[in-house]
C-alpha cells in the first residue's frame, strides 16, 4: 500500500551574486513539491543544492584567448611554499600553487620549472592529506612530459580532478574549501594585475566582471563549513568583493534562445562593467585578501 | 503563517555546498566521448541520493566553451531510464516599487530530457558567462527506495576551434 505525503519545500532561489546586501529586499519564492513514498520509509527526501565551479585550468584557457601575456612576477616563488605552518594556510597556498600551475603550463612557461613545481605541490599536498592523486598514471609520466607544456597543461587539469575526488572520498570539505579559495583569489589577482588600469574595452576585464557568478558559487561551497572560524572570515572577505560586484554598472539583454541542429545557443543576459573606482577597489581587495593568504 | 511554516521547515532540509559520497569519479559510470574532441569538464558532479530527493546542481557555462551534458543514475547498474534533468538559467529582474528594490526571479528552462525524445543530452554555447542550474529528478519503480544510491552529472566541453590559434 502506498501512501502519499506532501513535502512542502522552500527554495531560496540566490539572486545574480549571493551578498548581503542591506539596501536591496530579497524577493523568494516557494516551489512545492509532492514525493510519493512507501509507507514505513522513515526517510526524510532532502533538497540537495550543489555548487561548482570551473578549475584553474579552464579559468586559464579563457585568459589565455585575451591576447594576455605572462608575467613572471606575478606567480609566487616556489621557496614560500615551505613556509607554512597550519593546515589552512597550507590548503590555501595549495590552491594558489595549483592555480600558478595552471597559468605556468597553459602559457607554455613550464619548461625547466615542472618537476620543481610537481614536488613542492606533491609535499605541500602530502601535508594536508593529499596523497593518492599523485600516484598512478600521473607519476609515471612526468618525467617523460617536462618539457611539454601541453600535455602538462592536461596533467596538472586531471590532478585538479583526481584532488577534488581524493578530498570529497575522504569527506574533507574544509580543506577543498580552503583550496578552492586560495586557487580563485589566486586567479583574480593574476587577472586583475595582468589588466593593469581600468580599461572598459579590455577583454581581460570581462574576464574579471565574469568572475562574479565564480565567486557565487564558491560562496555556496563555503557556505556549508561556516563553522571554521577561518573559512567564515574568509566567507566575510568574500563579501566584501561581493559588494563591490555590486556596484558595477549593469545593462540587461534579453535572453534569446536559439536551436542550431542539437546544439542550444543562448544569447543575452547581462552586461556590466567596472568604472575607474570599482576597479581599483577591486584590485586593492584582492591584494589585501592575497596578501593574507601568502604571508 | 503557513508560508512562514514553509519557509521553516524548507530551511530544515536545506543542504547546500559539496555532497559527499562513496560514489566513484562521473567517468566510471559514463566515458567522455574523447573521439569526436569532448573533454571533461571539472564541474561534472556524482552524488549520493535516496529516491525523492531532489538534487540542483549550479554550474558556471563560460562564454564560448560548448557543453554537453548527460546525467545517469544507479547503485550497481547505470542507467539514463530512471532520471531526468532540466537546463534552467534563473533570470533576475529588477523591480522597483514605491522606492523599495526588489528582485524577482524567473526560471527559463532551456532545456528538459523528458521532453527532447531523443538522445538526454542537452549541448549548449552560451555567449557571455552565466551561472545555470541543472534540476535532476528521480523516478521508475526498479530503483529501492531504502538504499542510497549514485546520482551523475556528467559535463563535457569543447573549446571553439578558435582556441590555441592566437
Amino acid at each position: 500500500m502506498t501512501k502519499h505525503i506532501i513535502y512542502v519545500i522552500s527554495i531560496p532561489l540566490f539572486l545574480f551574486v549571493s551578498c548581503n546586501s542591506e539596501a536591496d529586499a530579497i524577493v523568494v519564492e516557494e516551489t512545492i513539491i509532492n514525493v510519493e513514498v512507501e509507507e514505513g520509509q522513515n526517510y526524510e527526501p532532502k533538497n540537495l543544492v550543489v555548487y561548482s565551479i570551473p578549475s584553474p585550468n579552464e579559468q586559464m584557457n579563457l585568459f589565455y584567448n585575451s591576447n594576455a601575456k605572462f608575467d613572471p612576477s606575478l606567480i609566487l616563488p616556489l621557496s614560500n611554499f615551505s613556509r607554512y605552518s597550519t593546515d589552512a594556510k597550507k590548503a590555501l597556498n595549495f590552491g594558489v600553487l595549483m592555480s600558478d600551475g595552471a597559468y605556468l603550463t597553459r602559457f607554455s612557461q613550464s619548461k625547466g620549472r615542472w618537476m620543481d613545481y610537481h614536488t613542492t605541490l606533491k609535499n605541500l599536498g602530502k601535508d594536508i592529506g593529499i596523497t593518492e592523486s599523485f600516484e598512478g598514471n600521473l607519476k609515471n609520466n612526468i618525467e617523460e612530459l617536462a618539457n611539454d607544456s601541453n600535455k602538462l597543461f592536461e596533467v596538472s587539469s586531471q590532478y585538479y580532478l583526481s584532488i577534488y575526488d581524493e578530498l570529497i572520498e575522504k569527506q574533507r570539505g574544509v580543506e577543498l574549501s580552503f583550496i578552492l579559495s586560495g586557487a580563485w583569489i589566486e586567479t583574480m589577482h593574476i587577472l586583475l594585475t595582468s589588466a593593469n588600469k581600468y580599461d572598459e574595452n579590455s577583454e581581460i576585464q570581462t574576464h574579471i566582471v565574469d568572475q562574479r557568478f565564480v565567486l557565487e558559487n564558491l560562496m555556496g561551497i563555503l557556505g556549508d563549513y561556516k563553522d571554521n572560524l577561518q573559512l567564515n572570515d574568509l566567507l566575510k572577505q568574500f563579501d566584501e568583493i561581493c559588494q563591490v560586484y555590486l556596484k558595477l554598472n549593469c545593462e540587461n539583454f534579453d535572453l534569446e534562445i536559439e536551436n542550431r541542429e542539437e546544439l542550444l545557443i543562448l544569447n543575452g543576459g547581462s552586461t556590466c562593467t567596472f568604472d575607474s573606482d570599482s576597479f581599483k577597489e577591486m584590485k586593492s581587495l584582492v591584494k589585501q585578501i592575497r596578501t593574507s593568504i601568502i604571508s | 503563517m503557513i508560508k512562514f511554516a514553509h519557509l521553516i521547515f524548507g530551511s530544515l532540509i536545506f543542504i547546500g555546498g559539496n555532497s559527499f559520497s562513496q560514489c566513484e569519479h562521473t567517468t566510471h559510470h559514463i566515458t567522455p566521448n574523447f573521439t569526436n574532441g569532448w573533454i571533461e569538464n571539472s564541474q561534472s558532479k556524482i552524488v549520493e541520493l535516496h529516491l525523492g530527493d531532489d538534487f540542483e546542481m549550479k554550474f558556471i557555462a563560460q562564454a564560448g566553451v560548448k557543453y554537453r551534458i548527460q546525467t545517469s543514475a544507479g547503485q550497481k547498474d547505470f542507467t539514463k531510464n530512471n532520471i531526468s534533468f532540466q537546463l534552467i538559467i534563473k533570470e533576475v529582474n529588477r523591480i522597483v516599487e514605491k522606492g523599495i528594490v526588489s528582485y524577482k526571479t524567473a526560471e527559463v528552462i532551456l532545456y528538459d530530457s523528458e521532453l527532447s525524445g531523443k538522445d538526454d543530452e542537452a549541448i549548449i554555447q552560451t555567449a557571455k558567462t552565466q551561472n545555470l542550474s541543472i534540476k535532476v529528478r528521480i523516478h521508475g519503480t526498479e530503483i529501492d527506495p531504502n538504499l542510497a544510491f549514485c546520482s551523475i552529472v556528467l559535463i563535457e566541453e569543447k573549446r571553439s576551434e578558435s582556441h590555441d590559434l592566437r
